[in-house]
């Protein structure tokens, strides 16, 4: 590293052929993994965003209609129907599994006993595949076999609700499914910010005579802030694309109480073949989400400053 | 600091009791919540049809293992799990494969060299994660059939590499940065070009963390279905998730048989958390505690 003078013309020009080197080579490193990217997600993107200025059955050619699509979009009332749906059903399903992973989280720290098995169980649903878990509690909440309203009639209920048939309860039926599943996921998140919890702070609350909600809501909970805001975002973000579990319960019904943005789009692109339009709502779809995505990046880093 | 003896949590503070008592049976409480419905679906798989009809809450009388074969096989219902079983098998294992090779490749050179180039396609794949995969449906959809790539699996391992390799590189370049130097110049004095230090010393030192990597992907992968159902209806190409759909409408028929299906269906990926418990935990938590 000393030897910067001797020879230094030779010196910088083996630098340079070296860094040429190193640069092929990377570029040779990432091309696979960008050629994929490229094909399968960065092209198919434009080419949403060009299809959704035409009509289209995926047959005949395709006819340009310019913006027409977003026209009969923004006048559909199925569409402000299946987002209005998808809205509820992200943030009812958000709060629901962040609030009982919060709790959760607080309970298991403590290390009650048999702690790691509660640990298991509760994270086991959140490994099983959206399909399986939609079947299984079709079956559950079947009106005259499941489980669900045998136990509701064994305690006194005349007429349980029909779950799946009501059109006024079968997106919150819907919602409990998945909190039931993704509870845990949060859940180990908190769990794992709660233990980096310095004991000292605990000690020093327990010694002032702190009680339980105290201790919760004034040293556990504001120390784990950050991380239950980027979980929130996560889970609305994540949850605004849910197509699974509901295609598999009741496919959109009854009627349209369960559409969501997943399945309009599947409906209008697949079944009617309104490739044209479909890409329309695809694009919108992805602009709600994209900008919710951007302001989480803007807020988690805001947040980590002020920490 | 007078020396800290390691005492459990729970020593720590003190909770009253009623309050612990409280805490334990609302963890009991949810604990059978979440446990019933997986002992429900176990339970049925190996019950007759009767039993499950008559009565749902008590274990089967005599385990029937007769219905994973029958459901496997296809039985009256014409739905072989078995052949969507090793669907899913083939195409998790060639996504994985393909994504832990590209994604591990250009990880590495996105840690290692730092040139404009690289910083624009890291911020690339940041954008890449924001965007749902719904946008890109329909062209793929058409893109694939004019390829003649519907229906098959290659098709479908393309798609599904190229969904995961944006969060999978973003997590192997943070932990590709933390990787020690020391190791890879050890090996280029010893004569080693750069991917031979890529391939043989920084890969295999790395199994643990790719692995974990590679263990909070597969659930995303075996169990996606909006791409499958789309992308591959032919019978025999179908992946699990496919083939649960078409249970649907199916009422009145053979219902061990499908819970059998179902727990085929699941069996994988509960073992394989079961198994790889830690690393799926320390997993997840990489990624959401920056």
């Amino acid at each position: 590293m000393h030897s910067k003078s001797s020879g230094g013309m030779r010196a910088g020009v083996a630098e340079k052929l070296h860094q040429i080197y190193k640069a092929r080579l990377a570029i040779l490193f990432l091309a696979p993994a960008f050629l994929l990217l490229f094909t399968f997600i960065a092209y198919p993107l434009v080419r949403s965003l060009y299809l959704s200025l035409f009509k289209w059955n995926g047959i005949t050619k395709p006819q340009f209609i310019g913006l027409q699509n977003f026209e009969t979009l923004f006048q559909d009332q199925s569409f402000y129907n299946a987002l209005f749906n998808t809205l509820k059903f992200s943030i009812l399903t958000t709060a629901g599994t962040v609030i009982i992973g919060f709790f959760l989280a607080v309970a298991i720290e403590r290390q009650v006993m048999g702690w790691k098995t509660f640990k298991i169980i509760y994270f086991l649903p959140v490994m099983m595949a959206l399909t399986v878990v939609g079947m299984l509690w079709g079956q559950l909440l079947d009106p005259t076999f499941g489980p669900v309203n045998a136990i509701l009639k064994a305690l006194g209920m005349v007429k349980p609700p029909v779950w799946m048939g009501n059109p006024r309860i079968t997106l919150y039926a819907i919602v409990g499914v998945s909190i039931w599943q993704y509870a845990g996921f949060p859940m180990i998140v908190f769990l794992a910010a709660m233990e980096n919890i310095p004991l000292d702070i605990h000690d020093a609350a327990t010694i002032d005579g702190v009680n339980t909600w105290q201790r919760i809501s004034r040293i556990i909970f504001p120390m784990i802030k950050n991380v239950v805001a980027v979980m929130v975002m996560l889970q609305i973000i994540f949850s605004l694309k849910v197509f699974d579990v509901i295609w598999v319960m009741t496919q959109g019904g009854p009627g349209e109480s369960t559409n969501v943005l997943g399945i309009y789009l599947y409906r209008n692109a697949f079944i009617y073949t309104y490739f044209g339009y479909g890409s329309a709502i695809a694009v919108v779809m992805a602009a709600i989400i994209f900008t919710l995505s951007m302001l989480y990046r803007r807020f988690i880093r805001v947040e980590a400053i002020e920490f | 600091m007078a020396a800290t003896v390691k005492t459990k949590r729970a020593s720590r503070f003190r909770w009253s009791r009623l309050g612990g008592i409280l805490i334990l049976v609302v963890l009991i409480v949810w604990a059978v919540i979440e446990l019933f419905p997986i002992l429900f679906l176990f339970f049925n798989s190996v019950k007759t049809s009767a039993e499950i009809m008559s009565s749902p809450f008590r274990p089967p009388a005599m385990p029937r293992f007769m219905n994973y074969v029958e459901a496997w096989r296809g039985g009256n219902l014409g739905i072989p799990m078995g052949r969507y079983f090793l669907n899913s098998v083939f195409v998790t294992t060639g996504t994985l494969v393909m994504l832990m090779f590209t994604g591990s490749l250009a990880a590495y050179a996105l840690a290692r060299y730092k040139f404009p180039i690289a910083s624009l396609a890291a911020a690339s794949l940041i954008w890449a994660l924001a965007i749902p995969v719904h946008a890109t449906l329909i062209p793929v959809f058409h893109f694939l059939g004019s390829l003649g790539l519907r229906n098959n699996y290659f098709g479908l391992i393309c798609v599904y590499t190229a969904f995961w390799l944006p969060f999978t590189i973003t997590v192997m370049v943070a932990y590709f940065e933390s990787f020690p130097k020391e190791l890879e110049d050890a090996a280029r004095i010893d004569g080693c070009t750069d991917f031979g230090a890529f391939w043989r010393i920084v890969l295999p030192v790395s199994r643990g963390a790719l692995a974990s990597i590679a263990i909070i992907n597969v659930v995303g992968i075996w169990s996606e279905l909006l791409f499958a159902y789309v992308l591959m209806n032919k019978p025999e190409v179908r992946t699990l998730p496919v083939g649960i759909v078409s249970f649907r409408g199916q009422y009145e028929v053979a219902w061990n048989l499908i819970f059998a299906g179902l727990a085929i269906a699941s069996i994988p990926t509960l073992l394989f958390f079961l198994i790889f418990q830690r690393q799926i935990t320390k997993g997840m938590t990489m990624g959401a505690i920056k």
